[in-house]
């Protein structure tokens, strides 16, 4: 689309095919990075005389930013701690399988571009530290930028550099280089990121950014300090210090006292609901289900973590030691990055994607000076044994005594440090490991040598494994093995062309917002709601429509102008992740905002069933009965694989929907609205055969809440 | 069904005025026509012994055709040898004519003999037509559980303009039930063979209808539209891809669609949908895929021998009356069986149609698309067609 309309249509695309009947602003909800990027790909390559489809760029971006992260990631390491550090972990990064999984060729994802804006942003920001270079800082306010058009987790960033500036300070490591490094950033980048649309204003007004700007005001204190310090006689300093620390208090005061008017006077507190549900793990399932119920929201489980990162998890404190030998701004960047990258990760899922790349930096850091200290106490050791020691000794004296001096010009000016750093870089880290851990007998060394490289091996192995079992499977197109061989489940595409081919253009489809996109692309038809989940109310409503008996919910559809209501049922061939197993969300989500619905309905002393033990309420809504209409005649039981139990309520038929298409292992199941005098006729019948049931009509419709 | 009833009628009206004029100079001896209900294509072989009994040499036969069966006409085809034996036959060139005086509910169409048929000569004629969207469905919207039934209408006597002495009239079925067929005069069905006549004595320009009601559960896929991109590479490759529109074609599908019903008991509830397809390609066909725009298709089988590649496709659903989907299958040929040169320049002999079995097709366009720098661009194609050309965007890359 990008390619065809240029850059300002986009920003006012709107996209009637979506969240029916409200439309979305595709420019103004979407992070524009990766669209962007994409389309200038495609221009590119174009301009190449290489034809090649906007679809096919768009499949290889992923891949092409994954390189280009690992050399980010390469750089950054190198700032840090030296190349071999930075190899090794370019290396890590290229293999890491939860990097695997947002990268494969085809996952068109923000993280994609995101992850290679993370680490080239902070890439620029230790370079702008070391070198205390304008450039570089220009530079980082740029990258940041494209960050910021990326995805949302910009806020990481804009977090974390203040986080580590105020380290620095507390620490005493104030520089001019750190002022250098930050203050560009924060005011550069903050106006940049407030051109994207999606951020906009919010990248003054939010609470996520505040912290920047309190670190900003701190900094500019501080470095108030240091500048009178240099001017003024230390008598004089004294006083000048009380003077400006009072000023600067009061205005940090005041500051905050104006923050927190504002914060409190937002009724979310300024804190968007992804970010407080990472600061409070329990915010999201109290407030807001509908962040809780995304799978990739929820805190990880063990096996995801060793999934994900593997042996990177045992290397991880390894490299955080060698971070701290000759602990540096820059290293001491990588600490925090992990530290906070490993909490986030801790609380939702998908922020493993975060902690990928610090952990391979470390790791990385930890190998690279394993192998270093080892391979030096073996040549040592050999060249012991072999009687041409002394020359090694001594040039490794030499390092030492190097070092020693260049140990406390630490702090000196910045040219010097340069200097320093290029030794320190090649050799001034492993000699004085050597000295220290030279007593390693050669067996041993080398043993561990090759404990390591085995471990390595293991890692690739590994990456290998999840690379081809877990993440290029592509997630519509389900496979099993049986004894025939491979058994493949194409139902979601077999649903969706049937979608595309067999209903008309202007109709409108429900289904639960995960398969929101998925219909709009493959089978371009109008949804209700989709995978960018902006308006909360109308996914509630769906919720709602999908809890309700058969007759309110056909009322709420409707109103919604609903002619296919689409649900994913995986009981007969055993698909954990269908719809009745969402269904809970559904009830939370959709209770949330219409309190008619009330979860405890649907819950049988506490658990959630859909046997014979189930509510009531459970069995005839409208999710229950559009998985299992007719389920039963399948074997006579109606037994669920997936729930490992006979479903509760059998034999039912249905008044207001009629069942058009199901797949060959009945995962999708499109169902139609019947036509509106059909409903009337039964109504009218109703209404004459007993009063009573036209007072629960008009019950039914008074909760309603789109009538 | 009333119109062409009514169009029958006045067929028979106009045929007594119009008699008269009718070509008294030839005399069909014997007509025997076989019709091929089976598929959904009509496929009608009519053969003729036409004898000249006027003085004139004739050199040319007229068929006649109601313009009803004629719009639905997709092919003709005669193949004429003279003498009393059947020898080896040869194509006869024939065109639409409009001869004078005759009722223009009929269309004619005109083939050339080789040599003018002298007096009291015999000339055998065989003529083939092929009808699409002739078998009309009846009821239009059927259930699930239905099986599909159409109309089958012609004439019991061949529709010609010269008299017939002595004709026949067999309609092959495809052997489910047959509701109801017209009788008249000498009707039988043996088995799945429905034979009218034999009949003497017609004069020209008879026609009388008759209806066919039966059950045809074969399937009607017709292509809507098919794209034939035809794209010949220089590195020895020509590579074919086929970009289908499918729908079926018989009685639409009304209430629900039902998987269990479809699964438990697929010979008896949706017998009248199809869930594949077959394509004939050509021996040496490679690289063979099969598509649509959100990605591969996995159910499809290919059988290959030396004489030919067979490609079973199974569209991602079976396809019920009036359900439509469309997907792409692309194959490579090995450029030395298809291009030849001589005298300098290259010539592409590849056919126009359609691999797939008992398929029609509304709308076939055929892209070919030469490697850069061809020239002096010729075309020969046994029918008329439209053609156009068009520069393509060069290929860096490949070519």
């Amino acid at each position: 689309f990008l390619s065809k309309n240029g850059i300002y249509e986009f920003w006012n695309w709107f996209d009637d095919r979506t969240w029916y009947p409200l439309g979305r602003v595709i420019g103004g909800t979407v992070y524009p990075g990766l669209t962007l990027t994409a389309g200038s790909i495609w221009w590119f390559v174009n301009a190449l005389n290489i034809p090649l489809s906007v679809e096919t760029v768009c499949v290889f971006t992923a891949p092409i930013f994954s390189a280009i992260a690992s050399w980010a990631t390469y750089l950054l390491t190198k700032e840090a701690k030296g190349t071999g550090a930075g190899l090794m972990a370019a290396a890590i990064l290229a293999m890491v399988p939860s990097y695997i999984s947002r990268s494969v060729a085809g996952s068109y994802d923000n993280e994609a571009v995101a992850i290679f804006a993370l680490v080239f942003t902070f890439y620029l920001y230790v370079k702008t530290l070391n070198t205390g270079s304008l450039f570089y800082a220009t530079l980082n306010a740029l990258s940041y930028f494209y960050m910021v058009c990326s995805w949302g987790g910009y806020t990481f960033i804009i977090n974390l550099i203040p986080m580590h500036v105020l380290l620095c300070i507390v620490t005493g490591r104030y520089s001019s280089r750190l002022y250098i490094a930050y203050a560009p950033l924060v005011i550069l980048g903050t106006l940049l990121a407030a051109l994207v649309p999606v951020v906009g204003f919010n990248a003054v007004l939010t609470s996520e950014h505040f912290a920047s700007f309190l670190v900003f005001i701190i900094l500019h204190v501080v470095a108030f300090v240091y500048y009178i310090k240099g001017l003024l006689t230390p008598r004089l300093f004294k006083m000048a210090m009380t003077l400006v620390i009072t000023v600067g208090l009061a205005v940090c005061f005041a500051v905050v006292a104006i923050l927190v008017a504002l914060v409190a006077s937002s009724p979310t507190k300024g804190w968007s609901g992804r970010s407080l549900s990472l600061l409070d793990p329990t915010y999201a399932s109290k407030y807001i289900p509908i962040i809780a119920s995304v799978s990739e929201h929820q805190p990880p489980t063990w096996p995801s973590y060793f999934m994900d990162i593997n042996v990177l998890a045992f290397l991880v404190p390894a490299g955080i030691i060698s971070c701290f030998l000759p602990l540096s701004d820059a290293s001491s960047f990588m600490v925090l990055y992990l530290v906070t990258a490993v909490y986030f990760s801790g609380v939702m899922v998908r922020l493993m994607l975060v902690l990928a790349p610090a952990a391979c930096i470390l790791s990385g850091i930890a190998l690279s000076s394993a192998f270093d200290v080892l391979t030096r106490s073996m040549k040592f050791q050999l060249s012991k044994l072999f009687d041409d020691g002394p020359a090694i000794v001594r040039s490794s004296k030499n390092e030492k005594t190097e070092k020693s001096e260049a140990a406390p010009k630490e702090k000196q000016s910045k040219k010097n440090r340069r200097k320093d750093k290029e030794v320190t870089e090649s050799v001034s880290v492993k000699p004085k490991k050597e000295k220290r851990l030279s007593v390693l007998p050669l067996e041993a060394s080398i043993v561990s040598t090759l404990l390591l490289i085995a471990l390595g091996g293991f890692y690739v192995v590994h990456c290998v494994w999840a690379a081809a079992e877990a993440y290029s499977a592509p997630s519509i197109v389900l496979t099993s093995r049986s004894r025939e061989g491979l058994h493949v489940f194409d139902d979601f595409r077999e649903a969706y062309a049937w979608l595309s081919h067999n209903t008309d253009v202007d109709d409108k489809v429900a289904s639960w917002w995960d398969y929101g996109y998925q219909t709009t692309a493959m089978a371009n038809r109008t949804v209700i709601v989709d995978n960018n989940t902006w308006n909360n109310t109308h996914i509630a409503t769906v919720g709602t429509a999908m809890s309700s008996p058969e007759k309110a919910a056909w009322e709420i559809f409707d109103s919604l102008d609903v002619k296919y209501v689409l649900v994913v049922f995986g009981g007969l061939v055993g698909y954990p992740s269908d719809d009745i197993n969402k269904f809970l969300w559904m009830v939370r989500i959709g209770g949330g905002e219409f309190p008619h619905i009330k979860e405890p309905d649907y819950l049988r002393d506490g658990q959630y069933r859909v046997d014979a033990q189930a509510t009531p309420t459970m069995l005839n809504c409208l999710m229950y009965k559009l998985c299992y209409y007719r389920f039963v005649e399948t074997d006579g039981k109606g037994f669920d694989r997936v729930r490992g139990y006979e479903i509760g309520k059998k034999h039912f038929k249905l008044t207001h929907f009629e069942e058009v298409f199901t797949t060959h292992h009945w995962m999708v199941r499109i169902y139609k609205l019947k036509p509106q005098k059909n409903r009337i006729r039964g109504k009218l019948k109703k209404l004459k055969s007993s009063s009573k049931t036209s007072s629960t009509l008009a019950a039914g419709r008074k909760k309603n809440p789109w009538q | 069904m009333a119109t062409p009833l009514r169009l029958a009628a006045l067929l028979l009206v106009l045929v007594a005025a119009f008699a008269s004029a009718a070509r008294a100079d030839l005399v069909v001896s014997r007509a025997d026509r076989k019709v091929d209900l089976t598929s959904h294509i009509v496929r009608v072989l009519t053969s003729l012994k036409v004898e000249n009994a006027g003085s004139e040499p004739v050199s040319k036969v007229l068929l006649a055709f109601p313009n009803i069966q004629a719009k639905n006409l997709a092919a003709i085809r005669a193949f004429g040898t003279e003498g009393k034996v059947k020898g080896l036959s040869s194509v006869l060139p024939i065109e639409v004519v409009e001869p004078s005086g005759v009722p223009p509910e009929l269309t004619f169409f005109s083939a050339s003999l080789h040599k003018p048929l002298q007096k009291g000569k015999i000339l055998h004629l065989d003529v083939l037509t092929v009808f699409t969207h002739f078998l009309q469905p009846f009821p239009e919207e059927i259930t699930q559980a239905d099986s599909q039934l159409v109309v089958f209408q012609d004439s019991s006597h061949y529709l010609s303009p010269y008299p017939v002495k002595v004709q026949t009239l067999s309609i092959r079925l495809p052997g489910g039930r047959v509701e109801s067929y017209t009788k008249y005069g000498n009707t039988k069905l043996v088995d799945s063979e429905l034979k009218y006549g034999p009949y003497e004595d017609v004069p020209p320009f008879s026609y009388n209808p008759i209806i066919v009601h039966f059950e045809n559960n074969n399937p009607f896929a017709v292509a809507k539209e098919l794209i034939r991109e035809i794209e010949i590479s220089h590195w020895g490759n020509v590579q074919i891809t086929e970009h289908y529109n499918i729908v079926h074609g018989g009685a639409r599908l009304k209430g629900e669609f039902s998987r269990l019903d479809y699964q438990s008991r697929p010979y008896a509830r949706g017998v009248s949908s199809f869930r594949h397809l077959i394509a004939r390609l050509p021996a040496r066909a490679h690289s063979i895929y099969y598509r649509d725009e959100i990605g591969n298709i996995s159910t499809s089988h290919l059988w290959s021998d030396s004489k030919k590649t067979q490609l079973e496709i199974e569209p991602r659903f079976p396809l019920f009356g009036g359900w439509q989907t469309t997907f792409t299958i692309g194959y490579g040929l090995p450029l030395q069986d298809f291009v030849f040169s001589a005298d300098g320049k290259r010539f592409l002999n590849i056919t126009f149609g359609s691999p797939m079995e008992e398929i029609l097709i509304e709308k076939l366009i055929v892209k070919v698309v030469l490697p850069e720098g061809s020239k002096d661009i010729d075309v020969s194609a046994p029918f008329p067609t439209n053609q156009w050309q068009e520069v393509v965007p060069h290929w860096t890359i490949d070519n």
